[in-house]
């Protein structure tokens, strides 16, 4: 899968891992976190509950990703699926670690054996998907961002919605439903049927 | 889109559930004998249901690209340096710390030393080999910042700070004693102070979170590309672990002014 259109830089993802692997750090690296940080972190926080472990698990995508650049090969499989097992392997290597020395971490890893389990395929699949559609939320204009967020996080009516706004009802309803439209687009640019 | 179909804006609300029930029941019957609505419902309740599955907006950390550019350049120093001291390498890594990380069972387990997590053991590649390499005290540059941190209230708890740019990036040797263990899921952080913050209006950049050892005591490397000539006042707080970037906790460490 090629980047989406909305992500920065212009340069394609496999062009900056062959760059991130022929010894170029600083473009190639900031481009690709401001692809990809912001999701892992969020994996982080959904995978290792918290932001310390959030940024170390940033940190050690990346290290990682900077190791293992050169032997990425696009014949067999994306730059984002590649990228996005390494985050996989760090969160799982990250919560064995805990697990193994529980008095150094704020919370209960379990046992070191549940560190695979507790980060398996289907539920980091999940938890990816779920940070792409907050990640097309966020690229969706303000208002219809606002008119989603409200329908969702807070449980109010449409009629709460249109006082919160303060606009008609009618206005509301026609928001959202072009909202919703371009909530859709936006997931089919990343491969998500809606 | 909107010349395409002729957009019935209840479809939206219906499939947010947001009507009323009596609104609610007459869009039902409306579906019943209007074919593109019908269709274009199919056309959008994925969207509806995949909008209920994103988690609430969160942002990663201010700096933390910076100090990610500076994790990875630290190592791959650390690397070269190993090279030019005719390390042998293995993938990527000198021969040596390969057998460091198989000793200590790496990427899983760590000595005390190192075993403070947080963003501290964020660049715990770089940190074990570069702090094989180079001492705290033969890191190269002059310190910028050296300050010492003491709990406000004349509470337990210390910390020392050193804060140097080597060339590849600025690194901050950070060793604190006696804090308090946090409750479960807070963390402590550090910050860069500039004039004028107060918690209102916020003039401080994160420099990363560390969990002391049950101790209360830590000694990390850190890593930010913070100028300390414009915040030159240290702070730590105890952050509750929400996700929230911003600083919402209380003050537990504080450097002197002017130092």
């Amino acid at each position: 899968m090629s980047a989406p259109a909305a992500t920065p830089g212009t340069a394609d993802d496999s062009e900056l891992l062959g760059r991130l692997a022929a010894g170029e750090q600083d473009e190639p690296l900031r481009t690709l976190y401001r692809r990809y940080g912001g999701r892992i972190y969020g994996l982080g926080l959904q995978l290792l509950g918290d932001r310390g472990m959030a940024e170390e698990l940033v940190q050690e995508t990346f290290l990682r990703l900077w190791r293992s650049a050169r032997r990425f090969d696009a014949g067999r499989g994306s730059a984002r699926t590649f990228i996005f097992t390494l985050a996989r392997r760090a969160a799982i290597d990250m919560r064995r670690r805990a697990a193994a020395r529980p008095q150094e971490r704020p919370r209960d890893f379990g046992s070191d054996e549940s560190a695979e389990l507790a980060v398996d395929d289907a539920r980091f699949d999940q938890v990816v998907l779920s940070l792409d559609v907050r990640d097309a939320i966020d690229l969706l204009s303000e208002k219809h961002r606002e008119v989603l967020e409200l329908h969702y996080r807070r449980d109010l009516t449409q009629q709460q919605i249109a006082e919160r706004l303060e606009c008609p009802v009618g206005t509301v309803k026609t928001r959202t439903y072009y909202a919703l439209r371009a909530l859709k687009l936006e997931l089919e640019e990343r491969g998500i049927d809606g | 889109m909107a010349d395409r179909r002729s957009a019935h804006p209840e479809l939206a609300a219906y499939l947010l559930d947001a009507l009323e029930a009596d609104e609610r029941s007459e869009f039902e019957r409306h579906l019943t004998d209007c074919h593109s609505c019908r269709q274009e419902l199919r056309e959008l309740e994925g969207a509806a249901e995949l909008l209920g599955r994103a988690p609430p907006p969160y942002g990663a950390p201010t700096g933390l690209e910076d100090r990610v550019v500076a994790a990875v350049k630290e190592a791959a120093a650390a690397e070269e340096a190993a090279a030019a001291a005719g390390e042998p390498a293995v993938d990527g890594r000198p021969a040596r710390y390969l057998r460091r990380e198989r000793a200590r069972g790496i990427l899983g387990g760590w000595a005390p030393r190192l075993a403070l997590a947080g963003a501290a053991a964020a660049v715990l590649a770089a940190a074990f080999l570069v702090g094989d390499l180079l001492g705290d005290e033969d890191l190269p540059g002059t310190p910028e910042l050296e300050a010492t941190l003491e709990a406000p209230s004349g509470d337990a708890g210390q910390a020392t700070a050193s804060v140097r740019e080597t060339g590849l990036g600025r690194v901050i040797l950070f060793e604190s004693g006696d804090l308090p263990i946090l409750p479960e899921g807070e963390l402590y952080e550090l910050w860069f102070v500039g004039p004028g913050d107060t918690v209102e209006d916020p003039n401080r950049i994160s420099a990363g979170t560390f969990h002391p050892d049950e101790r209360g005591n830590s000694d990390v490397r850190l890593h930010a590309a913070v100028d300390p000539a414009q915040f030159p006042e240290l702070s730590v707080t105890a952050e509750p672990g929400d996700g929230n970037p911003e600083r919402t906790g209380p003050e537990v460490l504080r450097s002197a002014p002017g130092e």
